[in-house]
């Protein structure tokens, strides 16, 4: 085990010299790869911060490309697919607490229904009769779960 | 569209350089799979430094053999050893390990590789179709809704990896802020440069993703000595033999639960971030919820081998609609092969495949190609793995470049 | 090693990275084109990690109150279960600084054999056969990438021609 990890360990150097022939490749994987192991060892996902170094660049030349194009922050919010983007991802912020919230709370029966009306809005902002559809089924199979669990909660 | 089809399919597969080219990328995936320890992510990022000197489409056809091949590669191990070899396998041992030790292992492992290699198919046909419709999809986008598409991205990775959610947002400012460094893109201004021409020209991408995925699990995995001195695999006590026949029957004759975990895996591949690791456990968990003899899984049953097989070879072609249709990586994985592309000075984007349908159908193409290479080096791979074991003290294979690398790093 | 004394330890640092970087982000020059200012983007992220390393701050406080004082030795055990690694980044910190004047091929032999003798063992039969392995892994790799991907790798000022 050790031999290939040694092994490899060389052959990491050698291969990232051989994108651009600088040496300072080479101490930026050393660098990152200390801040790697800290962070492992710390408890902090790496998926993320790889995330992150990809789409950092392209996301501040977005946004940017926005604020040039027009000067309306509003944008972002009236903007259908930017809207859709934006509920989303404050879908995916809240849904660890969903997971970890106990089966009879009102939060987690009401979440995955209250999400999908949420999100059927934006859809109906496009102007494609697909998405109208989409929309619509969203819209009232989030209504029909929201009537059905509530209505069991007054009966009871 | 068909022209374009048949002119990437000549490009790949009437040229041997790529077909052997994928065919030991295929080989090198099994083998980084079948090890613990080795994530496919690391295997991946490992065959990028060879891809410089390729052509595009030659070096991602093998990073995608290696995709394939890794992403099925630790069945085996999990199946023999009862440790997977990849995260992305951690189910298939759930029902694996009893199969092979209830007296059944060509059972098990032949279910494994043929839902594999179906999944996988599914998964591709998918692809060529969905991708395109995808794409058009994305020429809509303007710079708000990528932007969102962004945001929405990392903040889905956060909560989905690690069940910390500040430390994974603080991990992914402290990438935002890593891209940040070196010059401004629209700009050219110097920025955290601290005087540092090197500094400046930024970090490229490759080292940061090899120092930090690569070194630091690497380290990980020397830093005590007993971790250290452990043999990369197991001894097993007799060669298998594996039962195509019978494995292809049964998986056939499932295939309602072989559909559902495809899509389950390729559902998972197009969210950002979520994996061949999520993808495999979620068919297991509806696989069993679906299955009228729900307490033989855990014990061997036959669904519970093919539901996360197929999945986590779904994965890939789920993964690989988000990046070509609108150049989101779905994972590590598809993170280094943007990479690569970048490299070779090609954006991929909404109109990635309007712009170059030759690469995009290409890597399509050899999606298939891959697997089934991978169909057919398995089935030989596990005939060597297991007689290498049982005679892993012995010069054996001298014929068999695999098992001569496996005896330089196994014997210690 | 998530607890909470660490935690705190790392968002105090944290704050004062973020907080270093927010000083130096002055330094970002303002051409005065219009659109965005080439020093906005980095200040929001810097501010949104101040944000976050505040709310870490925040919670392990709370919780290494609320839990009490419980194992006041974890420093000392820490650093001895970090051994391997530190051992393991110094060689390469040395295998970086003397890059310059070995050349890759032999300072990459000797890395490898230096991290194989220090993982594996010091005994003759070990060391020999972690010479073999050196010499044959690295060497087999620098031919590829120089003979085949044409591929210079740094010389050394020993042998020249390497």
């Amino acid at each position: 085990m050790y031999v290939l990890a040694s092994v490899i360990l060389a052959y990491c150097a050698i291969g990232v010299f051989a994108l651009h022939n600088i040496t300072f490749d080479i101490w930026v994987m050393f660098a990152f790869g200390v801040m790697g192991y800290f962070m492992r060892k710390l408890g902090f996902p790496l998926a993320p911060m790889i995330l992150g170094v990809v789409l950092g660049k392209l996301a501040e030349l977005n946004l940017a490309r926005a604020i040039g194009t027009s000067d309306d922050y509003f944008l972002f919010l009236t903007r259908p697919w930017s809207l859709f983007f934006i509920l989303m991802a404050l879908v995916s912020v809240l849904f660890p607490f969903y997971q970890n919230a106990s089966k009879e709370s009102l939060f987690s029966k009401l979440f995955v229904p209250i999400s999908m009306m949420v999100l059927s809005f934006p859809l109906f902002l496009m102007q494609s009769p697909a998405r109208m559809i989409i929309a619509a089924i969203l819209l009232l199979a989030g209504g029909y779960f929201v009537y059905k669990r509530t209505w069991a909660l007054q009966a009871t | 569209m068909f022209d374009v089809i048949l002119q990437a399919g000549a490009s790949v597969l009437l040229d041997p350089l790529t077909l052997g080219l994928m065919a030991l990328g295929t080989l090198a995936g099994l083998l980084a799979g079948a090890i613990p320890g080795f994530t496919i992510a690391m295997g991946v990022i490992l065959t990028l430094p060879f891809t410089f000197g390729m052509s595009p489409i030659q070096g991602l056809a093998t990073m995608m053999g290696v995709f394939v091949g890794g992403l099925s590669g630790g069945l085996m191990s999990g199946m023999l050893t009862g440790i997977p070899g990849t995260p992305s396998s951690v189910a298939t041992t759930f029902d694996g390990f009893p199969m092979v030790r209830s007296g059944k292992p060509g059972l098990a492992l032949g279910l494994g590789l043929w839902s594999s290699f179906f999944g996988g198919m599914i998964s591709a046909i998918i692809l060529v179709a969905l991708a395109p419709q995808l794409a058009f999809l994305g020429l809509e986008f303007g710079p708000w809704d990528y932007f969102a598409l962004i945001v929405f991205a990392l903040t889905i990775t956060v909560s989905l990896s690690g069940d910390n959610m500040v430390k994974g947002l603080i991990a992914g400012l402290l990438g935002l802020f890593a891209a940040c460094v070196g010059e401004d893109e629209i700009n050219g201004v110097a920025r955290f440069a601290f005087g540092s021409d090197h500094i400046r020209q930024g970090f490229a991408f490759l080292p940061v993703l090899i120092g930090l995925f690569a070194f630091s699990q690497l380290l990980s995995d020397v830093e005590d000595n007993v971790k250290a001195k452990s043999p990369l695999m197991a001894k097993t006590a007799d060669p298998v033999r594996v039962e195509h026949r019978k494995a292809i029957a049964l998986v056939i004759k499932n295939w309602i639960n072989l559909f559902r975990s495809s899509f389950i895996g390729i559902f998972t591949g197009i969210l950002p971030a979520a994996g061949g690791s999520i993808s495999n456990i979620l068919a297991y968990d509806q696989a069993k919820k679906a299955a009228k003899n729900r307490n033989e899984f855990g014990k061997g049953a036959v669904d519970g081998i093919i539901a996360p097989e197929a999945a986590n070879n779904a994965t890939a072609g789920g993964a690989l609609i988000m990046m070509m249709a609108l150049g989101i990586p779905g994972d590590i994985v598809t993170a280094v092969m943007l990479g690569a592309l970048m490299i070779h000075n090609i954006i991929p984007g909404p109109s990635f495949i309007q712009d170059e349908p030759l690469l995009a159908y290409g890597v399509f193409i050899a999606f298939f190609c891959c697997t089934f290479f991978y169909g057919g080096f398995a089935s030989l791979f596990i005939k060597t793995i297991s007689l290498g074991n049982k005679n892993s003290n012995v010069c054996f294979g001298f014929r068999n470049p695999c098992l001569l690398c496996y005896w330089c790093f196994c014997t210690p | 090693m998530t607890n909470n004394k660490s935690d705190i330890i790392i968002a105090i640092f944290l704050l004062c990275f973020s907080g270093i970087m927010i000083n130096d982000a002055s330094n970002i020059r303002d051409l005065g084109f219009e659109g965005m200012k080439a020093d906005a983007w980095p200040r929001v992220v810097l501010w949104l990690l101040v944000v976050m390393s505040s709310i870490m701050l925040g919670k392990s406080y709370i919780q290494f109150k609320t839990e009490g004082h419980k194992d006041n030795n974890t420093f000392h055990v820490n650093l001895s279960k970090f051994k391997n690694a530190i051992i393991c980044f110094g060689m390469f910190l040395f295998f970086l600084s003397t890059l310059d004047y070995l050349g890759m091929l032999l300072g990459g032999i000797a890395f490898v054999f230096g991290l194989l003798t220090f993982l594996g063992g010091f005994s003759l039969n070990l060391i020999i056969r972690h010479f073999v392995i050196s010499v044959l892994s690295i060497g087999f790799m620098w031919m590829v990438f120089t003979f085949g991907l044409r591929v210079m790798l740094p010389e050394g000022e020993i042998l020249r021609v390497w």
